[in-house]
C-alpha cells in the first residue's frame, strides 16, 4: 500500500473565492433588483447603471460563483474518486489565480462597458483568450490525474465532469470568434440570424454544461457522501448522463421562438427541449431516491435538507423549462420576467442550494473542525428558501401579467393597453417583493459566510487528508473479465469517453448550424438593407456598451399584438450587418425594432437626458452623462476595416472618409436640435445613439403601410451610406414581406 | 456540394436521423446495462463514492 496526501489546499481556497464572489454576485443582483423597483437605485452613475451591472451579476454569479464551486467540488471528488493527488499543483494555482483574475478584470470592464453584448459570453475577445487557456490548464491537470489513476472505473461524476470539460471548450470558442478592432472591442464573425443561433446555442449549453452537468455530477457524488447511502441507480446514472448530454445540445433555439430564426430550427429546438424532461426527471429521481433511507436525518441535517430542496428545484426547473419552450407558451413567457423567474429557480434554486449543501459539508472536513453552529445552518437553509419562494412567485406573477397584458386586445380590435409604460408600473410592486426574496437569500448567504469563518478560525493546526491507496496502476481494460469487457472499454479509457461525448455533442450543434449558414433561403437577402453609416454604427457601440440589450428586444415577432404595438415583424434579411445581433431576451422596455422614425430627435435627446421627462414614471436609467460625454471616432476607421472584412458592403474609401462622413451626419442631427433650442450636440455621443435609433427598423419601407402608419412623424432621413450596393442572391425574395 | 445535398433531402431528414439513431443507442445500451448478472457489478460502482474520508472528529465519535 502506498500513502498518498491529497491536495485539500485548492479545495480551501476554490471554495473561500466561492463564497466572496457569491456574495458580490449576489449583492449586484440584490442591487439590480432594486434598480428596476425605483430608477433611483441607478445613482445617475454610469458604472452601475442596469445596463453595465447586469452582465456583471450574471457573470460573477455563473462563472465566479458557480465557476469555483465546481471547481472546489470537482478538486475535492477527483483525487478521492481516482486515488491520486491532481496531476500538477502548480497547474491547480494558475487555474485558481488566473480563474480569480479574468473574474476581476472582467467584471470591472463590464462597469466600464467593455463587453461583446452577448448575454454570458460578455466578456471581450482578450480575456476570452486567456479564458480558453486557463481551461486547457484545468483540462490538463484533471486528465493528468485521470491517467495516473489508481482506480480504474471512473465514477459517473467524472464522466459529467469529462463532458462540461469538453463542452464549455467547444461552446465558449465557436461562440467567442471575433475580430478585434483594438484591445478591448471585437465584432463577433457572426451576424444576425446566425449570430443568434450561435449564441443561444452557447447560452443554453452554458445552462446545461456550466450550471448542470458538473453540478449533477457533485450530485452524484456528494448526496451519497452526505447521505451515507450509495447512489439509487447507478445504471440510470448511466442513461442519464448520455441521454442528458446529446438532447441537451439541441435545446438552444427555444430561445429564439418566433424570431427571424428559419422554423425548422426553431421546431427542433422545440421538440428536443420537450424530450430532456426525460432524463433530467430520471436524474432528479435518481438523486432523491438516493436519499431514501435517510429521510429521516432529513429534519435535523442542514445539509441533507439543502440536498433535497436543490434537487427537487431541479425537477421544478427542468420541468418548467421544457412546458416554456413549448411554442404556445413561450408566445406568453417570451421577453417577461417568467424566463427571470425560472433561470432563478435553477440557479439560486438547484445550484445555488447543492452549493451551500456541499460547502456545509466540505468546511468541517477540510478545516478538520465541526461546524460553529448547526442552528445557524437550518437557519440558512429557511431564509434560502423562503427567499427563493418570494422571488420565483413574484417573477412568475409578474410574467405573466405583462404577458397578457401585452397581448391584450379590447372588443372593438385595439391593443387594450397601447402605452407599454402602464404595464411597466403594473408590476413594480413586484419587483419590491422580489428584491425582498433576493434579500432574504443574501442574508441566509451572509450568515454561511459568518458560520464558515467562524469554523475556519477556531480549525487547529492540521496536516491535510492522506490515504492508502494500492502501489500499482489499476489492471488495464482487457484484463477485465469479459463479460464486463465493453463497459470497462468505455468507463476504463477516458479517452474513449471524452471522443464519444465529443461527438455526441457535436450532431446536435452541427445538423443546427450548419443548414442556417450553407443555405442562403435561410436567410433572404433584402436589397434594401443597407450597412450603418459610421455615425449609426459608432451609436450602434454605444448602445451594446450601455448594455442596453439587457432590458430591450430588437425583434418584432410575427403577432397581432407586436404588429399593433411595435410595426411590422422582423425579417431575417434586416440583421445582416448587426456583429454582434441585438435581439435581447427580456423586454423591460419596449420592443426597439421598429423605433426608427417613431419619435423626433429631440424625444429621444429629452428621453436619454432623463426618461421620466418624456415617460412619466419609467424605469429606465438616465443617461444624462451621454450628452457630456464627446463621441470617440479614434477607432471607427478600424471598426470598418474590421466590418470589411467580415463581409460588409462597405465601399474602401469609407475607411479613410468615415470621420468626416460621421461629422456631417452629426452636424445635421445637432442642427435639428438646435430648431428646437438645444445647442452644442454635435460632437456629443448621444448624437451617434439617436442616429443608430432612428434608422433601425428603417430600411425596409414598412411605415406607410404598416399599421401604426397614420399616427406617425415622419422620419428624419438618414443619410446615404457610401457603401456598394447589396446584391440579392434570391432577387424575388427580396423586400420580401 | 453539402450544400447540395442539404438541399435536396430536405432539412427534416438529418434531426431525424439523429434522433433515430439516438432511440437505437438508448435502446442497446439499457439492453446492455440490464444484461443477466450484471447487477453486483453496478452495485459496486454505485458505492464509489462512499470512500473513507470522514473527518477525525466523526471517527471519534
Ligand atoms: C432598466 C431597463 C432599461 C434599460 C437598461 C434601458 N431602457 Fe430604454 N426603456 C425602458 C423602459 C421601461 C421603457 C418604457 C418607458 C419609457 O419610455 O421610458 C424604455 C423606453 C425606451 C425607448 C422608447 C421606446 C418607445 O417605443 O417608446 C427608447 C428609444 C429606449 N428606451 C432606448 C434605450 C436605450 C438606447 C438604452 C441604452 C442606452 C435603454 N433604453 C436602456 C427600460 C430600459
Amino acid at each position: 500500500m502506498l500513502r498518498i496526501k491529497y491536495d485539500d489546499k485548492i479545495t480551501r481556497m476554490f471554495l473561500i473565492a466561492c463564497l466572496v464572489w457569491g456574495v458580490l454576485g449576489m449583492s449586484a443582483g440584490l442591487w439590480l433588483a432594486l434598480e428596476l423597483a425605483s430608477w433611483k437605485f441607478n445613482l445617475g452613475l454610469p458604472y452601475i447603471s442596469f445596463g453595465r451591472l447586469r452582465p456583471l451579476h450574471t457573470n460573477a454569479v455563473i462563472f465566479a460563483f458557480g465557476g469555483n464551486a465546481i471547481f472546489c467540488g470537482v478538486y475535492y471528488s477527483t483525487q478521492r474518486l481516482l486515488k491520486a493527488r491532481m496531476f500538477s499543483d502548480v497547474l491547480s494555482r494558475i487555474h485558481f489565480w488566473a480563474w480569480q483574475a479574468i473574474i476581476l478584470v472582467g467584471g470591472i470592464g463590464f462597469l466600464f462597458g467593455i463587453t461583446q453584448g452577448k448575454e454570458y459570453a460578455e466578456l471581450e475577445w482578450s480575456l476570452d483568450l486567456v479564458l480558453a487557456l486557463v481551461w486547457v490548464v484545468f483540462a490538463i491537470n484533471f486528465f493528468g490525474t485521470v491517467a495516473r489513476r489508481r482506480e480504474k472505473h471512473l465514477y459517473v461524476a467524472l464522466w459529467f465532469y469529462i463532458g462540461t470539460i469538453i463542452t464549455i471548450a467547444v461552446l465558449h470558442i465557436v461562440n467567442g470568434l471575433a475580430i478585434p478592432v483594438s484591445l478591448t472591442k471585437s465584432y463577433p464573425v457572426y451576424a444576425g440570424v446566425q449570430d443568434a443561433l450561435v449564441q443561444w446555442w452557447y447560452g443554453h449549453n452554458a445552462v446545461g454544461f456550466f450550471l448542470t452537468t458538473p453540478f449533477l455530477g457533485l450530485m452524484y457524488y456528494f448526496v451519497p457522501k452526505a447521505a451515507e447511502r450509495p447512489v439509487y441507480s447507478y445504471r440510470l446514472s448511466v442513461m442519464h448522463f448520455w441521454a442528458l448530454v446529446f438532447l441537451y445540445i439541441w435545446a438552444g433555439p427555444h430561445h429564439l421562438h418566433y424570431t427571424a430564426l428559419p422554423d425548422w430550427a426553431q421546431d427542433l429546438g422545440m421538440v428536443f427541449s420537450v424530450m430532456l424532461l426525460a432524463p433530467s426527471w430520471g436524474g432528479m429521481l435518481n438523486g432523491l431516491l438516493t436519499l431514501r433511507g435517510a429521510w429521516h436525518k432529513l429534519r435535523t441535517d442542514p445539509i441533507l435538507k439543502f440536498f433535497a430542496a436543490s434537487i427537487t428545484f431541479y425537477g421544478m426547473a427542468t420541468f418548467e423549462g421544457p412546458l416554456m419552450s413549448i411554442k404556445s407558451v413561450n408566445a406568453l413567457s417570451h421577453y417577461t420576467e417568467w424566463t427571470i423567474g425560472h433561470v432563478h429557480s435553477g440557479a439560486i434554486g438547484w445550484v445555488g442550494l447543492l452549493v451551500f449543501g456541499m460547502i456545509y459539508w466540505l468546511v468541517p472536513r477540510m478545516w478538520r473542525t465541526p461546524l460553529h453552529s448547526q442552528a445557524l445552518a437550518n437557519a440558512h437553509f429557511w431564509t434560502a428558501l423562503v427567499g427563493i419562494l418570494f422571488y420565483v412567485v413574484s417573477m412568475w406573477i409578474a410574467g405573466i401579467t405583462q404577458g397578457l397584458m401585452w397581448k391584450e386586445f379590447t372588443n372593438e380590435g385595439v391593443l387594450a393597453y397601447p402605452n407599454f409604460l402602464e404595464i411597466v408600473t403594473k408590476i413594480i410592486p413586484l419587483y419590491w417583493l422580489r428584491a425582498f426574496g433576493g434579500s432574504l437569500y443574501l442574508g441566509g448567504l451572509l450568515v454561511m459566510v459568518y458560520n464558515v469563518a467562524r469554523t475556519i478560525r477556531s480549525a487547529p493546526a492540521f496536516q491535510d487528508e492522506e490515504a492508502m491507496v494500492p502501489e500499482a496502476p489499476a489492471v488495464p481494460a482487457h484484463a477485465a473479465p469479459v463479460a464486463q469487457y465493453w463497459h470497462a472499454v468505455l468507463e476504463g479509457r477516458p479517452f474513449a469517453l471524452a471522443i464519444l461525448t465529443t461527438v455526441v455533442i457535436a450532431i446536435g450543434g452541427i445538423v443546427e448550424m450548419v443548414p442556417t449558414f450553407l443555405i442562403e433561403s435561410n436567410v433572404p437577402t433584402i436589397t434594401a438593407v443597407k450597412p450603418y453609416t459610421p455615425l449609426e454604427l459608432e451609436g450602434r457601440d454605444i448602445y451594446v456598451r450601455e448594455g442596453c440589450y439587457n432590458c430591450h428586444s430588437q425583434m418584432v415577432r410575427p403577432f397581432r399584438d407586436e404588429v399593433a404595438r411595435y410595426g411590422d415583424y422582423s425579417k431575417p434579411g434586416e440583421f445582416v450587418y448587426d456583429h454582434p445581433f441585438q435581439w435581447g431576451s427580456k423586454r423591460t422596455g419596449p420592443d426597439l425594432h421598429r423605433i426608427g422614425g417613431k419619435y423626433n430627435n429631440l424625444w429621444h435627446l429629452r428621453h436619454l437626458d432623463d426618461p421620466r421627462l418624456t415617460s412619466p414614471g419609467s424605469i429606465m436609467p438616465a443617461y444624462r452623462f451621454l450628452l457630456e460625454s464627446k463621441l470617440d471616432l479614434s477607432l471607427t476607421p478600424n471598426k470598418i476595416r474590421v466590418m470589411r472584412q467580415l463581409g460588409v458592403p462597405y465601399a474602401k474609401e469609407v475607411e479613410t472618409e468615415c470621420r468626416t462622413q460621421a461629422q456631417t451626419q452629426a452636424r445635421s442631427i445637432a442642427a435639428d436640435l438646435e430648431k428646437d433650442g438645444v445647442k452644442g450636440m454635435a460632437d456629443k455621443e448621444v448624437i451617434a445613439l439617436i442616429a443608430y435609433l432612428q434608422r433601425l427598423g428603417t430600411d425596409i419601407k414598412w411605415r406607410e403601410t404598416g399599421p401604426a402608419a397614420a399616427s406617425i412623424q415622419a422620419p428624419a432621413p438618414a443619410p446615404a451610406v457610401a457603401a456598394t450596393a447589396t446584391t440579392s442572391t434570391h432577387p424575388s425574395k427580396g423586400a420580401g414581406i | 456540394m453539402i450544400r447540395l445535398v442539404m438541399e435536396r433531402s430536405g432539412l427534416t431528414l438529418w434531426p431525424v436521423l439523429s434522433f433515430v439513431i439516438f432511440l437505437v443507442s438508448c435502446a442497446l445500451m439499457l439492453a446492455w446495462l440490464y444484461r443477466p448478472g450484471a447487477a453486483p457489478f453496478y452495485g459496486r460502482l454505485a458505492r464509489m463514492a462512499l470512500g473513507e474520508d470522514r473527518t477525525d472528529a466523526e471517527k471519534e465519535g
